[in-house]
């Protein structure tokens, strides 16, 4: 039967969406498939103002901070996304139904959301160095090329300072760097003032490269400083994947379809078809295409691919960051007043950088906080409410959170797998392991400490380490590594699926090792660099 | 039932800020309770009502629970209590940061002590109710 459609993406998310727009503006007829789950309830609710005035004059700000369902008041952080505010609640609805995972061990998050994950990503871009590029498994003068591309199409802010060679590198197309707030202004004086002394514990810090705009774009503002990040997208100041989807929908040569959930391929001499499990009535259909492209995020094309080639009982190797929180509290902080205006984004980056190769370099993102409401705070002082309510509002303008991210290797102990199951849609699920050795972790609390006696030269504090489940990082990687042998279950370089002829992967499944710097403007400057692969024979 | 809701809305506002809660306040705390079900059973109950008759035996109960059962549905209620407050703008001054002058940051201290004393006496409050493990 002859294809509808010259390539099919499957996802929207930030590597779904740069592969589309890769091919859409390449002139050929693309149809993306998607599930695409939306906020339709909350985003209309939150009025365009900044959060101190909407916290002190909004009647109804509760609909929107703590939901409707009172999904906004977590009490068990067991579940890697209990913590998502209820505007971005629809990032996991339905996961659990269509795409249940189970594991002892591992609490991935993944989303069947219109704009994928990266709906709710905290907008660090970081360019892999070339020693980081090559682990795993990517072209260095091709990436290079593609994080151009990238930024220019997302916009990005950020400075060439200390920090500038774990994430700038030799970027150029970038905007001004938004404005410090208070805390973090201090924290980066304090840096000025200690620099030689952390620069001799090779520690590094700057600011961070950011998807967020400081100068307008077509459809979108610059950052306004409204501290309401975490809750509206209503600028558009900083980028997410579904802003592009919307604009490739304008194009003629894009179609995008919606409520249908990517099951497995096959091959045949016209192309490829795509059989869908359509989410709103159950029904099955298929899409035929010359090419396919997946990127349904790492664990979703896992569960693709294992299905389409009929290997039940294959599993495949895993990757995810190893990650924990510090919250510390900076002294000179105490007292003071928190400024109205102001981003909730992390705003500078640590980089810990031991063997002064720019590789297995340790990073935390320092984060100011006020707009994730306190009674999230509250609940893990060890305290009665009323006593601990006052300590809190006492150190909140004093407080920042050290989010760390530890850098990943592969190893026989982290891995996914599918299982059969009567009790889901597709009657199966995907199952995983994730432990880490004692090696990793013994090298992991040795980076905490080096970070967390940083963070007291920085007069900051370190209160309690808390550590979320593995695969609270959310950034995930290494199922179908890159390997010019083509053996089974791996990419080649160019993306290309071993075993078939027109099967491309865009996502993260390719990469071999994953920094600890974010993976996210890199994946998508791989799809880019997939897309493009994947046209060269158009 | 929708009265005792209210009035535990209006008796946990009272421990946490000092403040009765409005009518709105009360309303959604009864929406959070019908919704979420949180059923106490029978040794929480009698504790329940002890800390409902008393804002210090609340306060006692609470410091002891936060030590012994953080993850008690009773802690639970008063968490929920907690951010339907912190979300009315009645009560934001008690959420928002605020600038404190050097002087009365010894009133932290005292506060610390009474929280010290709190969590003793809390300890034994809960500790002699005999929470059953099935509460935590």
């Amino acid at each position: 039967m002859q294809p509808d459609h010259d390539y099919i993406v499957v996802g929207s998310g930030a590597t779904g969406a740069m592969a589309a727009q890769t091919l859409v503006e390449a002139g050929v007829r693309v149809a993306m498939i998607d599930v695409g789950e939306k906020d339709e309830v909350y985003a209309p609710l939150i009025p365009d103002q900044d959060f101190d005035t909407l916290r002190r004059h909004d009647p109804h700000q509760h609909r929107y901070f703590l939901g409707d369902d009172f999904e906004g008041i977590p009490w068990s952080n067991t579940k890697v996304g209990s913590q998502l505010t209820p505007p971005r609640g629809f990032l996991t609805r339905h996961a659990d139904k269509f795409i249940p995972f189970v594991s002892d061990t591992l609490s991935p998050m993944e989303s069947l959301a219109c704009g994928g994950l990266g709906a709710g990503w905290g907008a660090g871009c970081y360019l892999y160095s070339k020693a980081e590029l090559a682990a795993a498994g990517l072209n260095e003068p091709e990436m290079l090329d593609a994080y151009e591309t990238i930024a220019r199409r997302i916009g990005v802010s950020g400075a060439r300072d200390d920090g500038a060679p774990y994430c700038l590198r030799g970027l150029s197309s970038f905007q001004p760097p938004i404005e410090l707030e208070e805390n973090s202004a201090a924290i980066f004086r304090s840096y000025q003032r200690h620099r030689t002394e952390l620069n001799g514990k090779r520690v590094f810090v700057g600011r961070q490269l950011q998807a967020i705009l400081t100068r307008d774009m077509p459809g979108r503002k610059s950052m306004q400083y409204k501290d309401m990040d975490y809750w509206s997208d209503r600028d558009k100041s900083a980028y997410r994947s579904w802003m592009t989807i919307d604009e490739l929908k304008k194009a003629g040569n894009f179609s995008y379809h919606a409520q249908c959930l990517a099951v497995k391929f096959s091959e045949d001499a016209h192309g490829v078809a795509v059989h869908v499990l359509r989410t709103d009535t159950g029904d099955r259909q298929v899409f035929r295409g010359k090419k396919l492209l997946l990127a349904p995020g790492v664990l979703g094309t896992a569960r693709i691919v294992i299905r389409s080639f009929a290997y039940p009982n294959t599993t495949l190797p895993f990757i995810c960051n190893p990650y924990c929180y510090i919250p510390c509290v900076q002294w000179r902080m105490l007292g003071k007043e928190v400024q109205r205006l102001r981003s909730s984004f992390g705003q500078l980056v640590m980089f810990l950088d031991d063997n002064a190769d720019n590789f297995d370099v340790g990073m935390a993102v320092l984060f100011s906080y006020r707009s994730l409401l306190l009674f999230k705070l509250i609940k893990e002082v060890p305290l009665n409410f009323s006593d601990a309510r006052i300590l809190m509002q006492y150190l909140m303008p004093a407080l920042t959170i050290a989010g760390i991210h530890h850098p990943e290797k592969p190893s026989s102990s982290k891995f996914v797998g599918m299982r059969r199951s009567d009790r889901t849609p597709t009657g199966d699920l995907l199952a995983g392991q994730y432990i880490l050795s004692e090696v990793d972790k013994a090298a992991n609390a040795a980076r905490e400490q080096k970070i967390k006696s940083a963070l007291r030269t920085l007069g900051c504090q370190p209160l309690r380490t808390l550590r979320v489940p593995h695969g609270g990082s959310i950034h995930y990687a290494g199922t179908l590594p890159f390997d010019p042998a083509g053996r089974p279950f791996t990419l080649s370089t160019r993306g290309l699926l071993a075993g078939t002829r027109a099967v491309y992967v865009a996502d993260g499944s390719g990469f071999r090792y994953l920094p600890a710097k974010g993976i996210t403007f890199t994946l998508m400057a791989n799809a880019h660099c997939v897309a493009r692969h994947a046209l060269k024979n158009e | 039932m929708t009265e005792d809701y209210h009035h535990e809305a209006d008796r946990i506002a009272l421990y946490l800020v000092g403040e009765h809660a409005g009518q709105r306040e009360k309303r959604i705390y009864a929406e959070a309770m019908e919704k979420l079900r949180l059923c106490p059973n029978a040794s929480e109950t009698a504790l329940w009502d002890s800390m409902l008759a008393s804002t210090r035996r609340m306060a006692w109960a609470d410091a002891g629970l936060a030590l012994l059962r953080p993850d008690n549905k009773l802690r639970q209620k008063l968490f929920i209590m907690l951010a339907i407050l912190e979300t009315s703008p009645d009560y934001a001054r008690y959420f928002l940061s605020r600038p404190v002058p050097p002087r009365l940051h010894l009133s932290l201290v005292g506060a610390g002590i009474r929280s010290v004393f709190r969590g003793i006496a809390g300890v034994i409050m809960v500790k002699l109710s005999k929470l059953d493990a099935a509460g935590s």
